[in-house]
């Protein structure tokens, strides 16, 4: 799953282009980017994605996405977690930041589909609860930090289809569409655990997004839920390779 | 009774001699199947020996090739329906790699300082391993009769320069003291690597991971269950869902470790040129450090807190990220929790109850 080059400063890269980075790190990056080919060409299609879906209008829905939403909201049933604590309203991304994320993961979608990996899917072992989260833990912090306010949610989320309030949301589904239509080639049981996982990456993404709607400034909340929604496309991705590769197996 | 038997009993019926079934009686039925059995086995034998003789006349390129029928200590037993493929030698030049994909069943990996591959299988009557050669790769596959291919008990020593990929589905892999680069990839079942220099990349759906005693880049990624590293030297990656990463006696100047459901510990050395980065969604985060490390710590948490067990001063960055500094705050740490507590402490301390799910449902139950 991981790229064997990574390097730990490439995620800061967005970060880079932001001006988000404090002074040092900027400066440690700037040396690190003379000396990192990968880095720099990262950096350079960075930029230049950026600087087309600063281009780009948006795109209008599609008449088919409500009854799919209607259907999507029908299967789930209704939402049973607490909320955070509200304080306001707020938007999360920028629009172009939007449009970039959905690039990036048409893009690797599409390339995933055409993957052929080597697994099939078998038969069974524990699978994972699931629930998720916890009640906050106790407060802890005899070093002189400000009191952080607790969250409260409750214990359970349910997988189903999601409607697509974004770009980049859409292009979830797109991957949760293609992994439905490949789930029957895989264990149930490896299903079940995909399922289970799938959820609780949901509910940390759904905790983080009302968390930032509490407070639309907070940054570690806004790169959390980034980091969150990229671990849901890669989990997508794999899950979808498997199911092709189960098909693959079968047809040889 | 179960069709591989059925198949044994006819089998016995059709190719024992008149005297063998003359031995027995309609009634002693045990014992007619106790001869169907060896007669199946015979047979199985016999048939696998075949299959690796047309191999063999399918490999010119190898430079030499023999069979030793001992046994390895560590071998497993059978059920009646399985049968031991004689152990096969072959040479390999350095540069050869080896892949194999099992469907079912355990893969063990040894090495030894000889430029040879030694391959051992057991698997079931009906099934066979077969042996490709591709360039410089060298694969073994399963053929079977069945629509899912039974399971294979691979036992494998490979020359410790030798390039491993080892793709299984419910297959536990275990490999010690490989010097090649390494890659592992598992649906169900366990991966465990021992001993190792070298490139390994770990990853398992619903498999633990536990890498020990590594030298070299360790990326482990598995879904829903642990990843334990214990004394790697070298960049660590390690992923999780709903699980917990573990990470001690750590040698590394990159470090990133993260999950959504679990805890993430990590006690090892700190380099004053390393990054080192432990991000969770629902768990702790547990970091044994030298107090008088060189580090500049960011520590980030939404509904958690931060607790450390030697005195540091939190500078407040922004809203919920707060800077510490050790030393010259050469490396840089980034210690991230939604909603987890945040530990600091010496190397050698007791450890937060950060370490099991248990600790912190009970807290939860607690506060409710």
């Amino acid at each position: 799953m991981h790229d064997a080059t990574r390097d730990p400063w490439m995620e800061r890269l967005s970060e880079y282009l932001d001006g988000a980075l404090e002074r040092s790190d900027r400066e440690t990056l700037e040396a690190h980017l003379k000396q990192c080919a990968e880095c720099a060409r990262t950096l350079e299609e960075l930029g230049r994605v950026r600087a087309r879906a600063r281009e780009l209008t948006p795109a209008p829905v599609p008449d088919s996405l409500w009854p799919r939403i209607e259907k999507a909201i029908a299967e789930s049933g209704p939402a049973r977690i607490t909320p955070l604590e509200s304080r306001r309203a707020g938007r999360s991304f920028s629009l172009p930041e939007l449009l970039a994320a959905c690039l990036a993961v048409a893009v690797v979608s599409g390339g995933t589909m055409f993957a052929v990996l080597r697994h099939q899917s078998p038969a069974a072992r524990t699978e994972p609860a699931a629930t998720l989260v916890r009640g906050p833990e106790p407060a802890r912090t005899p070093a002189p930090v400000e009191a952080v306010p607790a969250a409260r949610t409750e214990d359970r989320t349910t997988l189903a289809p999601q409607a697509s309030e974004t770009p980049h949301e859409e292009a979830i589904s797109e991957l949760r569409k293609a992994l439905s239509r490949e789930r029957d080639r895989l264990d149930p049981t490896t299903i079940r655990t995909l399922e289970a996982n799938l959820a609780i990456i949901d509910l940390a993404i759904d905790q983080a997004k009302r968390a930032l709607a509490a407070d639309p400034a907070d940054s570690y909340v806004k790169q959390h839920l980034a980091e969150t929604m990229r671990r849901r496309v890669e989990f997508l991705q794999r899950a979808t390779m498997l199911a092709s590769t189960s098909n693959s197996e079968e047809s040889r | 009774m179960r069709p591989p038997l059925a198949a044994a009993v006819l089998a016995a019926l059709v190719f024992l001699p008149p005297v063998a079934r003359a031995d027995c009686p309609d009634r002693d039925i045990e014992s007619a199947v106790e001869a169907a059995r060896s007669a199946a086995a015979v047979i199985a034998r016999s048939a696998v020996k075949t299959a690796v003789s047309v191999i063999e006349t399918t490999l010119p390129t190898l430079a030499a090739y023999s069979h030793d029928d001992s046994d390895d200590s560590d071998s497993e037993e059978g059920d009646e329906n399985t049968v031991s493929q004689p152990d096969t030698t072959i040479a390999v030049r350095p540069g050869t790699s080896l892949d194999i994909e099992n469907f079912s069943g355990p893969i063990s990996v040894k090495t030894w300082d000889k430029n040879e591959l030694k391959i051992a299988a057991d698997h079931g009557v009906r099934d066979h391993v077969t042996l490709e050669r591709k360039g410089p790769e060298i694969r073994l596959r399963v053929k079977s009769q069945r629509w899912v291919p039974g399971s294979i008990h691979y036992r494998i020593v490979a020359p410790r320069w030798m390039k491993l990929g080892l793709w299984g589905v419910n297959t536990a892999v275990d490999v010690q003291d490989s010097g090649g680069e390494l890659h592992v990839e598992t649906v169900q079942g366990d991966i465990t690597l021992k001993g190792s220099t070298g490139f390994a990349s770990l990853t398992s759906v619903q498999g633990g991971i536990l890498a020990q005693d590594v030298r070299g880049r360790v990326e482990a990624s598995t879904v829903s269950e642990t990843v334990r590293l214990a004394n790697v030297t070298g960049p660590i990656s390690a992923e999780s869902v709903n699980g917990g990463i573990e990470i001690e006696g750590a040698s590394s100047d990159s470090v990133d470790a993260s999950t959504v459901n679990g805890p993430v510990t990590f006690e090892g050395l700190v380099s004053d040129r390393g990054f080192y980065r432990f991000a969770t969604h629902s768990g702790c985060i547990d970091v044994a450090m030298p107090e008088r490390s060189n580090a500049t710590l960011s520590l980030s948490t939404f509904s958690g807190g931060i607790d450390s067990s030697f005195p540091v001063t939190l500078k407040k960055i922004k809203s919920r990220r707060f800077e510490t500094t050790l030393g010259n705050g050469r490396a840089r740490f980034e210690l991230e929790s939604f909603q987890g507590t945040i530990f600091l402490r010496r190397p050698g301390e007791a450890r937060s109850n950060c370490d099991s799910k248990d600790d912190s449902d009970d807290d939860s139950d607690d506060d409710q």
